[in-house]
């Protein structure tokens, strides 16, 4: 058996270090994930799971017992499993609406709320069938009562719209923060505060009462 | 003295009484319209379960092992929103929710426990064998070099002394 030259042996221990560096972190690579993105996507889409269709009949005038059907979709990028809430309120035109710069939520009534634990890369659809169900008519005001969401029957806070015109539906993206035990209006990525809200405008106007 | 003090509370009581006629309508109808309010508060047991969900996650495991934690947990999250929504008479109803619910959470939060442990685990046994296979590698990759670099220098110089020299 021949000895290994002293300069073979060096020569390999210097190959065995570059070599040991690059697969070292080649697998280290592999294993941690980027820190790519994180955000959660709302959107809502109409009857036909397309953006259109929001009202019957096209028209955005909601009689009482109209049935509308919408999809509210919640994609999670957040590399992480998350628990969200997501609040409608209901509002009219001078309804104040959530602030995206400071990020806080519309003081409207909460009608309803819907939680949902999704995981990463998930994404959530709501089927939110909604219609009114009771409302006054009163000095050229419309007052929505009471709506039914989703086979469940529930009162609104006094709400009320001239001449029914510029009533609105505010779906409110709220996640649960592991640290401070409590849902919080939109999310947190590192310092910054990230919000997610949209909103669907329709009448209710006493002409298309019928 | 009695009298005297009677006398004297008179008017400040007429305020207070006052202040409670006022009061009292004005926190009747904050409380009734703040009833239909959610709450960013969430049952301590879910609170705990979605915890153990992020550690179980954090610890290396696939999405299908965490799907089968989310799913237990999104009913549970349902049955606690049917609980609220029974009305005060729905006893039984009630009592049939919160057993299911109970339920839910232990074996879930027994489920995730048992998960975590094995995952931890799991990703432990991964990272050791992943290290260690790139060191083998880069090893052999080392010793494959070194055996290339020798074979082609000997080759060399058996060619350098196989050359010959012609005149021209």
């Amino acid at each position: 058996m021949r000895a290994i030259s002293s300069s073979k042996r060096r020569e390999f221990v210097i190959l065995f270090i570059i070599f040991l560096v690059i697969s070292e972190t080649t697998v280290y690579m592999s294993i941690t994930p980027l820190p790519g993105e994180q955000f959660l996507e709302l959107y809502v889409l109409g009857v036909n799971r397309s953006v259109g269709g929001y009202y019957p009949h096209e028209d955005p005038n909601i009689r009482i017992g109209d049935s509308v059907h919408w999809y509210i979709k919640l994609k999670n990028s957040m590399n992480t499993v998350q628990l969200v809430a997501i609040r409608v309120k209901l509002g009219n035109q001078s309804t104040l609406s959530p602030d995206i710069l400071q990020a806080t939520s519309s003081p409207a009534p909460t009608v309803v709320e819907f939680k949902q634990c999704i995981t990463n890369n998930e994404t959530w659809e709501l089927p939110f069938n909604w219609q009114i169900t009771n409302a006054t008519f009163t000095e050229g005001s419309t007052r929505i009562l009471e709506v039914k969401i989703n086979n469940q029957t529930y009162p609104v806070p006094s709400i009320s719209a001239i001449k029914g015109y510029n009533f609105r539906l505010i779906f409110e993206l709220w996640t649960w923060n592991i640290e401070s035990n409590t849902f919080e209006y939109g999310w947190s990525l590192q310092t910054e505060r990230r919000t997610a809200w949209l909103q669907v405008w329709f009448n209710m106007t006493m002409t298309t009462i019928s | 003295m009695v009298i005297l003090m009677e006398h004297v509370w008179r008017p400040a009581c007429s305020l207070l009484l006052l202040g409670a006629i006022i009061a009292l309508p004005t926190l009747a109808v904050g409380s009734i319209a703040s009833t239909s309010e959610p709450t960013n508060e969430l049952d301590p047991n879910l609170s705990r379960l979605m915890t153990l969900i992020r550690q179980v996650e954090s610890a290396g495991a696939t999405s299908a092992e965490i799907a089968g934690l989310v799913i237990p947990l999104n009913r549970a999250l349902e049955l606690s929103q049917a609980i609220r929504r029974t009305p005060p008479n729905g006893t039984q109803k009630r009592e049939e929710y919160l057993t299911q619910f109970n339920g839910i959470v232990n074996n879930t939060e027994t489920k995730a426990s048992q998960l975590k442990t094995i995952v931890s685990q799991r990703s432990f046994v991964n990272k050791i064998v992943l290290y260690s296979t790139s060191g083998l590698l880069a090893f052999f990759l080392a010793a494959a070099c070194v055996f290339i670099t020798s074979v082609w220098r000997r080759h060399q110089i058996r060619r350098t002394f196989e050359m010959r020299v012609f005149t021209k």
